[in-house]
């Protein structure tokens, strides 16, 4: 997956890291979703796009 | 009562981080929309084309990983029901954000079928029914949060209505008559419902420490909203339906 793919998907599992150490006893799986995350977001932003979230066949 | 000031605000500071590079996002779209339908959707025709795109390249994973559109159709339904156990237990930021979830799953399917050329009647058919079942998941839960409160009732209004919107379409469809119109459809639905609880959430476990307690009102204020938008929705359909029908009838 691209490195814009993986921006979305890296924020949509650090808010699930961030509500289960936030509202659930399950804190340790929060962290560890939150480091998941915290790579993902490191891999999708090595990417050099110059446009964060522009998809392709969107940009102008 | 738990608070967590600190996770709540490093929460914050990953949204405010991602809102500043999504407006940057957004604002090198460009749309072929016209002036804005005062009776269009509340998320303009910009906002929705930025966030499927988003999901473009996970939609082309998911289509060379041979994903069917009917496991995002049913994994929205199983998120829902998450999400409703979520509310019901009070834990509005994960409710918040599974709600989200639940909304971005039945968009990436109907992209995934378009994709991989699986769109069909059937598809759309089961797609609707089981995005209401999902929809009522929610709200129950939301209901059962609400049980001995007053805002029950909200929550009540904003789950007939928000069935009375997709009803009114159907049935009119039925009659032959095309309903694109609609302030709150179910994209606005989970976005308002969503965000709402998700900023309840945070803003809960921020102001915790100061208040001693952690605020919700900004979640019954949400489903007061939510019934609102959702009935004006519903009622202005039903309007539309039956002047499209009356001008036909007189022709």
């Amino acid at each position: 997956m691209s490195g814009r793919g993986l921006r979305p998907v890296a924020f949509l599992i650090a808010m699930l890291g961030f509500g289960l150490r936030l509202e659930t006893r399950w804190r340790g799986t929060g962290t560890a979703l939150l480091a998941v995350a915290a790579v993902l977001a490191v891999l999708a932003f090595r990417h050099k796009t110059g446009a964060p979230f522009v998809p392709d066949d969107e940009r102008g | 009562m738990d608070c967590r000031p600190v996770t709540a605000a490093a929460a914050a500071l990953v949204i405010a981080v991602t809102i500043v590079l999504s407006l940057r996002g957004l604002a090198r779209i460009e749309t072929e929309e016209a002036t804005p339908d005062p009776a269009g959707p509340l998320i303009g025709h910009r906002v929705r084309a930025w966030y499927r795109g988003l999901f473009g390249p996970l939609e082309e994973q998911l289509a060379a990983l041979g994903v069917h559109p009917d496991h995002l159709t049913y994994g929205a339904l199983v998120v829902s029901v998450f999400s409703g156990v979520a509310f019901a237990r009070g834990a509005f930021f994960l409710a918040g954000w599974l709600t989200i979830l639940a909304g971005t799953l039945d968009i990436i399917d109907g992209g995934l079928a378009r994709r991989t050329g699986l769109a069909s009647a059937r598809g759309a058919f089961v797609d609707s029914v089981v995005d209401r079942w999902a929809e009522s998941a929610t709200f129950l839960g939301l209901g059962i949060w609400f049980w001995r409160d007053r805002s029950l009732l909200g929550v009540a209004i904003a789950a007939f209505a928000s069935q009375m919107v997709s009803y009114v379409r159907a049935r009119a469809e039925g009659l032959g008559v095309e309903l694109a119109s609609g302030r709150a459809q179910r994209p606005e639905r989970y976005v308002i419902l969503g965000i709402g609880a998700w900023l309840t959430g945070l803003s809960g476990h921020l102001l915790c420490p100061l208040l001693g307690y952690r605020p919700q009102k900004l979640i019954v204020v949400t489903v007061w909203v939510l019934a609102a938008v959702a009935t004006w929705t519903a009622v202005e359909r039903t309007r539309e339906a039956a002047a499209a029908l009356r001008a036909r009838e007189s022709r």
